[in-house]
């Protein structure tokens, strides 16, 4: 764990108004983000069942080993549109930009979603993707994710004449 | 300036020189891993979806079932999890009436009758196709078609027959004569 741990403030400064609660999530390399109790519980079903079976949210340090400083401050980035934003339109477009300027950071920001049980965001990014998807072709989807295409001419054969109705 | 030329100088004439790593082989070697890791790297960074099966089963479970099918002939990893029954009865749940909780009890009817892909393929496909992607169908008539063509498959193959065709009125293709 770092000595020197770096404070992202999200949401209002909690140091102006010190009735606001907060909390401390711990991202896997040691950085340390405090966020507004409200403004996370908000998104994250995992951090609220945490703090009611805590019974508060007292000095509360939350450590998630799965998320990286960079992935966690773009998620709570994100949050924090979510949050500001009745409809979900401003954040989807958010997640629609970041998904064409940085796929990789989009697909570790679904993963952490999904990882803290962010049910509403992670169901709004998985159908940014998925729309996405659907207006490509098999070509497309393989270059725009980089994915080699590793079947045998046999199985490629054989999965295109199982899945021909797809392509009627 | 060609790398063996710098070893051959006594004094450094460039700064090119100066940097030049002492054995040009040791810096082809260096670069070659260098690009090594270039590529691993990016190709990890890329195919990061890849990595985690179930993120590419949600993501995937939202496409409709066209989409799907043809999302199978990606790659294996992709081939595999267009295989899971839970994909299918995502996509399936959005097209009955009351969503997938609504199909959740149907379950072990669906999976005895030939599973939710084959659901989808030879019920909700082709309705949706014909009443638009939009409508909601009933849970429980397309489980009636369903078995009716699951019947019909067990007796084929008994008798030899060809292939069911009980529910080819659903295609669009294959417009029933009502006359």
């Amino acid at each position: 764990m770092s000595t020197e741990s770096k404070e992202i403030l999200v949401g209002e400064s909690s140091q102006a108004k010190p009735e606001k609660k907060t909390i401390v999530l711990m991202a896997s390399d040691g950085d340390e983000f405090v966020v507004d109790v409200d403004d996370i519980t908000n998104q994250s079903e995992m951090i609220r069942n945490l703090i009611s079976d805590m019974g508060g949210t007292d000095g509360l340090q939350v450590p998630l080993l799965n998320v990286t400083a960079p992935v966690l401050a773009k998620l709570l980035e994100l949050f924090n549109v979510s949050n500001k934003n009745d409809d979900d339109e401003e954040v989807t477009q958010k997640v629609k930009e970041l998904m064409e300027a940085e796929l990789n950071m989009m697909i570790d920001v679904l993963g952490a979603a999904n990882y803290i049980e962010a049910t509403s965001f992670f169901d709004l990014s998985c159908k940014v993707l998925a729309d996405k998807f659907k207006g490509m072709s098999v070509e497309e989807v393989r270059e725009f994710l980089n994915i080699e295409c590793d079947f045998t001419e046999e199985e490629l054969q054989q999965i295109h004449a199982e899945n021909a109705w797809a392509f009627d | 300036m060609p790398s063996h030329s710098a070893s051959e100088h006594r004094v450094p004439s460039s700064i090119y020189a100066v940097v030049q790593p002492q054995q040009p082989t040791m810096a082809m070697d260096a670069s070659s891993v260098y690009e090594q890791q270039q590529e691993g790297r990016v190709e990890e960074v890329f195919a990061v979806i890849n990595d985690n099966g179930d993120l590419l089963a949600e993501v995937l479970g939202r496409l409709d079932g066209r989409s799907l099918a043809a999302a199978g002939c990606v790659c294996r990893v992709w081939a595999a999890v267009s295989r899971r029954e839970s994909v299918w009865e995502a996509v399936c749940g959005r097209h009955v009436e009351g969503g997938a909780a609504a199909g959740a009890g149907a379950r072990p009817v669906v999976a005895a009758l030939g599973g939710y892909r084959r659901l989808y393929r030879l019920c909700l496909g082709p309705a949706a196709d014909r009443l638009g992607a939009a409508a909601r169908l009933s849970l429980s008539l397309s489980l009636s078609l369903f078995s009716i063509d699951c019947y019909e498959r067990g007796l084929g193959r008994e008798r030899g027959h060809p292939r069911p065709a009980s529910l080819l009125f659903l295609d669009h293709n294959n417009p029933v004569d009502v006359s």
